[in-house]
């Protein structure tokens, strides 16, 4: 014979004798009311469901007794004597501070039988308060947990027994056992719905029922989410940085074309009035010269009226020459760059008496005649520069082949500024000389400091390629 | 006695004109060009006495011209008239053979 599940209260010695065996647990009940005490401890009335059946009877004869301990701690309600719609009734009407403790309701108070796992789904279902249950079984039908009495376990480890004795195993060969106590276990819903922190369950409890949390069950979505949308957030953010950059270079632009507008309109001032000036009022004056001659005026030396001519002739022919080279230096065309710089050195030297040394070094016979006609006036707004504002005593104008390409560097020795903090203020000179020499894929640079003089680096390519 | 054999190359019509003009009395003129290129050929196939030319003219100016026609013929006499007045005209002018270089 195969004994399962037996209380050890209820075991007699006479049971085991004979061709007997046993298996069960000794259920804990005052560890029961010590684990409700310790997750809920202010809970002050504990409700106990137990039927009204003889087995029943039983049991709250003896849980009454082991409860008795508790009985300064806690008030025990017993609801054996009800229906079990009178249960349900009362446990949705029960005080703050009151926990359902769910036996066994095999037939309640009115004689009704019911399947007990049916009886608890229905309190549950109405009670606004917790319910702890004995068993294992009834843990996820909404009891919270605790040190339950192991029935699956003591049925499982029971059949394998009876399979052993149906294989011919004598039952008095097996010893009889009383399963070791589980852990205690909790459904982590119910722990969530009454709000007990998981910090309260007494050591060693094993939480199940856990649902995955958002993050656990959308992990890869929200990831996926998360980067489509940091993404698109530097994409913005790159177009919104590119948008602010463009603005500022159209305004930039925009300012620059409308003073090169009016550059050109004040150098076009400045030739009409010199054209005006001494071009035309010296040709009208020979025109007046000439028409005296032609009237056979009296004229008092024939010889001087022709040299006076001649010499007019020649000052407004030179004022013509000097006029044409403002507007294109031939040198450059006849001669080279390295002629023309060296000519423009000089000039310079000359008209401002500040010494120029010019160091050309290995420059190319040809340079290809934008990049000359760049460089060359790069200079030449350099050298203005230098005038205007360096208050120097000596310039050094190099030019030599480096990478490709050449460098042409205007070096003073006056008094510098500070480059990085004029940077945003482009005059529109130094403006010109960069959109020159960016035009022909090259580069310019100003390396200055105050005290220190002003370099004026320019770089672009000998050859065609490059060429924006 | 034979006249010398006289050369123009002057892009500036009216300047060639005036010159022919003064020239026209005691030198032949055996042609008139207007730029560098056509000075060379024309150098080398009239073989004139003397060329009488301008330093800026297009294609190919006065001084580079001269270099190839000494290439040709060292003895080739040029006389350039400008109106540039920079040394350096004058320097390029007489350092590549010309004879006479008038601002």
């Amino acid at each position: 014979m195969l004994i399962v599940g037996i209380a050890q209260r209820l075991l007699r010695p006479e049971f085991l004798t004979g061709n007997t065996t046993l298996v069960s647990e000794n259920l804990d009940v005052p560890g029961i009311i010590e684990d409700i005490l310790q997750v809920l401890p202010d809970t002050k009335n504990i409700v106990v469901i137990l039927g009204a059946s003889p087995f029943e009877q039983f049991w709250v004869a003896e849980t009454r007794r082991e409860f008795q301990p508790f009985a300064n701690r806690v008030n025990f309600t017993w609801f054996n004597d009800l229906s079990l719609e009178e249960m349900q009734r009362r446990a949705a009407a029960l005080s703050p501070h009151s926990v359902i403790l769910f036996g066994t309701l095999i037939v309640d108070a009115a004689g009704v039988p019911y399947d007990h796992d049916d009886a608890l789904k229905k309190l549950h279902a109405v009670a606004k308060t917790p319910i702890f249950g004995y068993f294992q079984s009834q843990l996820g039908m909404g009891t919270v947990g605790g040190r339950l009495y192991q029935d699956q376990t003591v049925g499982l480890e029971a059949a394998r027994v009876a399979v052993r004795i149906l294989n011919g195993e004598p039952a008095s060969s097996i010893p009889p056992r009383f399963l070791a106590r589980s852990l205690p276990v909790y459904d982590w819903r119910e722990l969530r719905r009454w709000s007990i922190n998981e910090s309260r369950l007494p050591p060693g409890s094993i939480v199940q029922f856990r649902e995955p949390t958002l993050w656990q069950q959308y992990r890869w979505h929200m990831i996926a989410v998360a980067a489509l949308c940091l993404a698109q957030s530097v994409l913005i953010s790159k177009l919104l940085i590119q948008r602010r950059r463009r603005r500022l270079a159209e305004r930039e632009a925009e300012s620059l074309a409308g003073r090169l507008i009016t550059a050109h309109e004040d150098e076009r001032r400045r030739l009409a009035r010199d054209l005006h000036d001494d071009l035309t009022q010296g040709l009208a004056r020979l025109a007046i010269d000439a028409g005296k001659i032609e009237r056979g005026a009296p004229v008092v030396n024939h010889d001087e009226a022709g040299w006076s001519m001649r010499e007019e002739l020649v000052r407004l022919s030179e004022d013509v020459h000097a006029l044409s080279y403002r507007l294109h230096p031939s040198l450059l065309d006849d001669l080279g760059l390295v002629e023309a710089l060296n000519a423009e050195c000089d000039g310079f030297s000359r008209r401002e008496s500040i010494p120029v040394e010019f160091k050309p070094r290995d420059v190319p016979r040809d340079v290809r005649p934008d990049a000359a006609l760049c460089l060359f006036r790069v200079a030449q707004e350099s050298l203005r520069n230098v005038a205007r504002h360096a208050g120097a005593s000596a310039v050094e104008v190099s030019l030599r082949k480096v990478d490709g390409g050449l460098e042409m560097a205007v070096h003073d020795n006056g008094t510098g500024f500070d480059s990085a903090e004029d940077r945003g203020r482009h005059s529109l000179g130094l403006a010109s000389m960069k959109e020159r020499v960016h035009l022909l894929g090259g580069e310019l640079d100003i390396d200055s400091a105050p005290g220190s003089g002003t370099t004026v680096i320019a770089w672009v390519r000998l050859n065609e390629e490059g060429k924006s | 006695m034979k006249r010398p054999r006289i050369l123009l190359a002057d892009d500036h019509r009216m300047v060639a004109e005036g010159l022919k003009s003064l020239l026209a009395a005691e030198f032949e003129l055996v042609g008139v060009v207007e730029d560098g290129r056509a000075l060379v050929e024309s150098a080398k196939k009239l073989r004139p006495d003397a060329i009488v030319a301008d330093i800026s003219m297009p294609h190919l100016n006065g001084i580079d011209a001269l270099v190839q026609l000494k290439k040709d013929n060292p003895s080739v006499r040029v006389v350039f008239l400008t109106m540039h007045q920079d040394a350096v005209y004058a320097c390029r002018a007489l350092e590549a053979g010309a004879r006479q270089v008038m601002c």
